[in-house]
């Protein structure tokens, strides 16, 4: 566990380092293999950059409107340097909307987009895991079993290990074009991605400690991540029947 | 291609076998798996430490439960520990009335007690500054980077982390605001 890497007067947290190098590394994967999806490079950096762009600034704003009697006293800090400043939903969601907005104003094929963007967001699920395990974060349950590792005062499941193991399953099978339905279908590779993530999600999500629950027990994350496998299903049953634009 | 029927029948077999594994691995007796242990880390209870402050009175962390406390770690060479001392200041004038506490753990054995004396004077601290003169308390913490900030909720969990500095005057009027609302 490395939760911060202190560079002479500098503390730069491990875990939004790792996730950095991922989205470039994955980002100049995903322009490499554009062609692929009939989608420019140029577009891929632009969508990128918009998306971030507007994500950041949304979450900052996000936060200022959420404390807006805060900020009032000291107006300076919207502008602060503290990455704790930032609502990271309004910041996905605002990201998201940009990002919507430029495919249809260049009018540009969604899936076709989204399956360009597959292998980017599985080398971000890898770097997740791995952003994970420096952080200490998304720790597993404790178990006796001889592969648990010691964290938070017991031996616990090494969750950041298994998500690091599934992700990279996810990034070969993204990359090698294995699809649950046809490959020649747009949205295929993108779909077929989100449904493995989401299942791995769900049955990973079973061995961590941190979650949160809903009644019963129950996690949240894995229903939510049964209801987007789901989805994956239902949109891919579409798109191998019909093989037509659905989004 | 498989034929319309099979793929129905697997993706709804599938998702049924999904949705009664969710069941079987929910947490038994709706547990909180974080009870029962002491560590530095969101969700769990905030390690006890029991240090001298400057006029040598011993202050332990557990006689401040009922309390919203926020934890500093710092050093007088350390330049962003510097930066946040006026906020974390006038968070304590602010809210020392509202049982909120700031304990300021001077990490001691890296660090000179002429120098501490005078960083306090220069900015006129008055919230309490511990002494941790043999490392425990920066141990007990995991400390990593200075300065480092853990809010503790009133009954003693950590509630957040704040790693490197300096930490703004708004992000700590939220979240000590936050832990006085919980």
């Amino acid at each position: 566990m490395l939760p911060s890497l202190q560079i002479g007067p500098l503390s730069i947290p491990t875990d939004a380092f790792i996730l950095l190098v991922g989205l470039w590394v994955g980002l100049n994967v995903a322009e490499r293999r554009s062609h692929r999806h009939k989608v420019k490079r140029e577009v891929l950096f632009n969508l990128a950059t918009i998306t971030l762009g507007t994500g950041l600034v949304g979450a900052r704003f996000g936060y200022v409107a959420r404390y807006h009697s805060i900020f009032f006293r000291n107006p300076s800090d919207i502008f602060s340097r503290n990455l704790g400043l930032m609502d990271p939903n309004i910041g996905i969601f605002i990201g998201f909307l940009s990002a919507l907005i430029y495919v249809q104003q260049k009018k540009l094929s969604f899936l076709a987009i989204l399956d360009a963007l597959s292998p980017a967001m599985s080398i971000m699920a890898i770097a997740l895991g791995f952003a994970h395990l420096a952080s200490g974060d998304a720790y597993g349950f404790p178990t006796t079993l001889p592969w648990g590792i010691s964290l938070w005062g017991a031996i616990r499941h090494p969750s950041q290990i298994y998500e690091i193991m599934a992700a990279s399953i996810i990034f070969l099978l993204t990359i090698s074009g294995k699809t649950l339905i046809s490959s020649n279908c747009k949205g295929s590779v993108f779909f077929s991605f989100l449904a493995m993530t989401a299942f791995a999600r769900l049955i990973l999500d079973s061995f961590r400690g941190d979650s949160q629950l809903l009644i019963y027990g129950i996690r949240s994350m894995q229903v939510f991540s049964w209801v987007i496998f789901a989805f994956s299903f239902w949109v891919l049953s579409k798109l191998r029947v019909k093989n037509v634009k659905v989004l | 291609m498989i034929s319309s029927k099979y793929w129905y029948l697997i993706t709804n077999g599938i998702l049924i076998v999904t949705a009664i594994y969710i069941w079987l691995s929910r947490i038994p007796d709706n547990g909180k798996t974080q009870v029962g242990f002491s560590v530095p880390q969101k969700g769990f209870q905030a390690p006890d430490i029991k240090l001298y402050n400057l006029a040598d009175e011993l202050i332990a962390l557990s006689d401040l439960r009922g309390n919203v406390v926020v934890l500093n770690l710092w050093a007088s060479w350390c330049l962003p520990c510097r930066s946040e001392m006026p906020a974390l200041q006038a968070i304590y004038d602010e809210y020392i009335q509202r049982d909120v506490e700031i304990l300021a753990i001077n990490i001691t054995n890296q660090d000179n007690l002429d120098n501490v004396l005078a960083f306090v004077k220069e900015f006129n601290l008055t919230f309490p500054i511990l002494l941790d003169v043999d490392g425990n308390a920066s141990q007990a913490y995991l400390l990593n980077s200075l300065p480092t900030t853990f809010f503790i909720n009133k009954r003693g969990f950590i509630s957040d982390i704040v790693v490197g500095g300096p930490i703004s005057e708004t992000l700590l009027r939220v979240q000590v605001e936050k832990l006085i609302q919980e």
